[in-house]
């Protein structure tokens, strides 16, 4: 892949402070570039440093040493944060905790508000949002008697609206139920292949990463690896050892190489897994 | 202990312009022992389901029956019903307050008047049963624990209580899979060592297929399919029409066995990863299709 980096960190490090004035890194020397309108995904376990780094991309947080910038704008500068802002849409767990409209409209509008975009282009960018996630006929309902799926879908149109570069999902799915992680997923992939948005995904379910140009794992506030999906998950014992799980098809696969077949090539999808297995078993 | 609903509805809001039917007229029945995995989409009445199993919500018709107790729209004393039934709610670090962790575990059983060397007793073995040494964690703040830590002190404090039924609201939510693995597998090893009647709710087909021995398919506020594990996971269809889906396991097994001829269908009883696996281990190294 040969794009213009829209994010770059440079040796990104950021303590927390104990109450015991002790410094705990939970980044510490992070380095990476990601292009312009790819996929992203970054796993790691519990305390990894995983939101820290999503919290520094839109400055939220800033780091301790090390610059991360954005299309060019360092988070460590005061006057960038704003541009950064603008650039770096949030979505976050919990679909409850970023609801601030009394009616779906209002809440998509909020962030645009802000922005101080004009009542008639807001008007356009409100109708085209909640088309492109599927929820223009709920414009006029209460976001609290929407499913999970819904409320997220309504929190990324509100991004969408902001005509942000950015869209980082931090553990967007992880309260939704099989259907809403799947319509966020789906969405999320949408946006970045027909809008040019640059996603980045973190997430514990390795089964979300395998359709991602690239998975970034963080283990202990750093970057344990780094590459194309099929590269990462070819280290199974390594991976599991860190607290990350691969998904089901590479597991699987790897558990019967490690007892003695043979005949199974590499797999990331379940499909490929059958075909591998349909091969084999029907070789006779 | 046995649990059972027999007609049980719900309305929230009952009066108002904003009635609404969470639950209707639900009959089930969870015997002694069991570890019954409870799923459905969101808004499907699981939440209300298990607020009435711990005695929280009164049903608006119909009546719960555990033993000698008995729920029904006019009880008005729940305590007994509620000491006997544990719930651990969505996010249950979220009610952690006391100072240190020991603290915070024996509140529940101090709160049921358990005397005081009674309850630290509980609160000590409940700490290590899921996984929290006693020793190194008694006197932190439950504040200065990670997120995963932080929900087995949760969890602790239901068990110090020592219900005889165990209700879990997706206990496993946000955690890694490192956490939830831990609190799974500490769940379990309780619930067969004290014979204890599990109730988890999920969204989660994977955990259901590892630790469930019955399953209870919720949609529309009703029980719409309910059975062993691998009934169920044979309607796939019907589950994926509920917005549910089947675990990668059983997908797979579909999938092969549409490809493979009579003589070599896989059985859905193989829903667990590790017996899937030997299965698949043993037709492919038995010399039938593989030359090794």
């Amino acid at each position: 892949m040969n794009q213009e980096a829209i994010i770059v960190a440079d040796k990104v490090t950021f303590a927390y402070e104990t109450d015991q004035q002790e410094k705990v890194y939970v980044v510490n020397g992070v380095d990476f570039a990601i292009g312009a309108g790819s996929f992203v995904s970054i796993i790691g376990h519990n305390g990894s440093g995983k939101s820290t780094l999503a919290k520094c991309i839109n400055a939220l947080l800033i780091p301790e040493q090390g610059v991360l910038t954005v299309s060019g704008f360092a988070t460590n500068q005061e006057s960038s944060v704003w541009e950064i802002r603008c650039r770096v849409g949030m979505v976050f767990q919990n679909p409850d905790n970023q609801i601030v409209g009394t009616t779906v409209e209002d809440d998509v509008a909020f962030g645009m508000e802000n922005m101080g975009v004009e009542p008639s282009e807001m008007r356009r960018r409100l109708e085209e949002a909640l088309q492109a996630v599927n929820m223009l006929e709920y414009a006029d309902r209460q976001p609290h008697r929407l499913s999970g799926g819904q409320k997220q879908r309504i929190a990324i149109a509100g991004i969408m609206a902001m005509r942000p570069t950015v869209m980082i999902l931090d553990e967007a799915t992880a309260m939704l139920d099989p259907k809403g992680r799947k319509e966020v997923m789906e969405l999320a992939h949408f946006l970045n292949q027909t809008e040019g948005i640059t996603v980045i995904n973190i997430t514990h379910f390795p089964e979300e990463t395998l359709l991602s140009d690239r998975v970034i794992v963080m283990n202990d506030g750093k970057v344990y690896a780094d590459g194309r999906p099929d590269e990462v998950y070819r280290e199974v014992e390594q991976l599991q050892r860190i607290g990350v799980d691969v998904p089901f098809a590479v597991r699987l696969r790897h558990r019967l190489i490690n007892q003695g077949v043979t005949t199974l090539d590499p797999v990331l999808q379940q499909e490929e897994l059958v075909e591998q297995l349909c091969k084999s078993l029907l070789r006779t | 202990m046995q649990i059972s609903l027999e007609n049980v509805t719900y309305v929230y809001g009952e009066g108002t312009p904003f009635e609404k039917e969470a639950i209707s007229n639900l009959s089930l029945t969870i015997p002694q022992g069991a570890y019954v995995g409870i799923i459905g989409q969101t808004g499907s009445g699981k939440s209300t389901l298990i607020q009435h199993l711990n005695g929280l919500l009164k049903p608006t018709s119909g009546t719960l029956r555990m033993g000698d107790l008995e729920i029904n729209r006019k009880t008005k004393q729940t305590r007994e019903w509620r000491r006997r039934v544990g719930l651990v709610f969505q996010y249950p670090e979220h009610q952690l307050f006391e100072e240190s962790v020991i603290k915070d575990v024996m509140y529940g059983p101090l709160n049921f008047d358990m005397p005081a060397d009674m309850a630290l007793l509980r609160a000590r073995e409940a700490l290590n049963i899921v996984g929290l040494p006693y020793d190194e964690f008694k006197d932190r703040s439950p504040f200065q624990l990670s997120g995963g830590q932080m929900r087995r002190v949760a969890i602790a404090g239901v068990l110090a209580m020592q219900p005889q039924v165990l209700v879990l609201d997706e206990p496993t939510a946000g955690l890694d899979p490192a956490g939830r693995k831990a609190i799974l597998e500490a769940i379990y090893g309780i619930h067969q060592e004290q014979k204890l009647t599990t109730i988890l709710v999920t969204h989660s087909m994977e955990e259901v297929a590892r630790y469930a021995d019955m399953l209870v398919v919720m949609a529309g506020g009703q029980i719409v399919m309910q059975g062993k594990p691998e009934d169920v996971f044979i309607q796939a269809e019907r589950l994926r029409s509920l917005a549910l889906d089947v675990p990668e396991t059983v997908s797979l097994i579909h999938k092969l066995n549409q490809r493979l001829p009579m003589d070599q269908q896989i059985p859905l009883t193989l829903y667990r990863e590790e017996e899937l696996e030997r299965h698949l281990l043993a037709m492919l190294t038995s010399g039938k299709g593989v030359r090794r």
